[in-house]
């Protein structure tokens, strides 16, 4: 292999990377024969110590790939740095139902916990409306004892109050007064659910986040340890 | 040799030439290569993912033969690495050391 199919070889593997690092990358080798040549040294045997471009190109777009999904991390930039891994041997094919396994299982479990949380609010919120339906009662019964009152002696057929007007109207009294501070409980109460709902939502978010995250870094981990497998028995087999 | 074992090496053998100057990519590969059975290829990738990573920084330097070369220039972050993987190494070939030195004694 003289330079120019070296070069050639390995611009053709290197698909997929940017056009910038493919430009520095093609830069440094062909620097590299540049000088062995200067050194006196044959095109030829230059390229043999080099090695395959091929798996050196491999070598480059994994760092690459890995590297994307590190920094920007998104779905998108983690399949590559998979699938240019999948590139690299079959091992990885193999290795693939494990991952989705797990992909499936960290997900199907964060969403149980989402739900497991959003029920929870939800049930305090209903409790939280009933209480208010009670106390607007209450508030609405007193007002409507009073009311009672001033309209007996007009509709005798549908109203009748057995109890004395000033025990009638303490209860009036009482019942609404009950009504009014239960409504300022429920306000009280509605505050701090708000306040704690806020905390434990926002708890849960960053733990999810934070799951979401370890398991990303977890696949990229496994990909560059797997990349180093497949990278030694490659050069296992080269050695034979 | 143990490829992950190599390439923490190979890190150590390219932070341990910068400390001492700035070198281009062919020096680097040819005296590790003199030293060390390796594909010299697979050096650059390692060059290029340091430099990624902020341990060096790189510019172009005119030659008396030929074209510009790519001179590389140890970074404050790299020194640091630098020093510690030379103390892990040390540690590390001190334990071996050791380890081996008792075991010829036992014979």
């Amino acid at each position: 292999m003289n330079k120019i199919e070296f070069i050639s070889k390995l611009d053709y593997s290197l698909k997929g990377i940017s056009y910038e690092d493919k430009k520095e990358i093609i830069y440094d080798y062909e620097e590299h024969f540049t000088v062995g040549i200067e050194q006196g040294k044959m095109e030829e045997d230059i390229a043999e110590a080099l090695g395959d471009p091929k798996m050196i190109a491999k070598q480059f777009k994994n760092d690459y790939f890995i590297q994307r999904a590190e920094n920007n991390k998104s779905a998108g930039n983690l399949a590559s740095a998979v699938f240019a891994s999948v590139g690299l041997g079959f091992l990885y094919l193999f290795m693939f139902p494990f991952l989705i396994a797990a992909a499936s299982i960290v997900f199907s479990m964060l969403i149980a916990a989402g739900s497991v949380i959003i029920s929870l609010v939800i049930a305090l919120g209903s409790v939280l409306i009933s209480f208010y339906a009670a106390a607007l009662g209450l508030t609405l019964g007193g007002i409507g004892i009073i009311l009672a009152l001033f309209a007996e002696p007009y509709f005798p057929e549908f109203i009748s109050i057995d109890i004395n007007i000033g025990s009638a109207v303490f209860l009036s009294i009482g019942v609404f007064c009950l009504g009014i501070l239960s409504i300022i409980g429920s306000i009280e109460l509605s505050k701090i659910s708000y306040r704690w709902s806020k905390v434990c939502l926002a708890a849960s978010y960053n733990a999810a986040k934070k799951c979401v995250i370890g398991f990303y870094m977890w696949i990229l981990k496994f990909l560059k340890m797997n990349v180093d497998i497949i990278t030694r028995k490659k050069e296992n087999d080269d050695a034979k | 040799m143990n490829i992950q074992f190599k390439k923490g090496v190979l890190e150590l053998c390219v932070l341990s030439m910068l400390a001492k100057r700035n070198c281009y990519g062919y020096e680097l590969v040819s005296e590790i290569s003199k030293n060390i059975l390796i594909s010299e290829g697979t050096i650059y990738p390692l060059l290029k993912r340091l430099k990624d990573e902020g341990y060096f920084t790189t510019y172009l330097q005119e030659s008396q033969e030929g074209p510009p070369r790519k001179y590389y220039e140890i970074t404050p972050a790299g020194l640091q690495m630098y020093g510690g993987l030379t103390e892990e190494w040390f540690s590390f070939v001190d334990g071996v050391n050791r380890i081996i030195k008792e075991e010829i004694q036992d014979e």
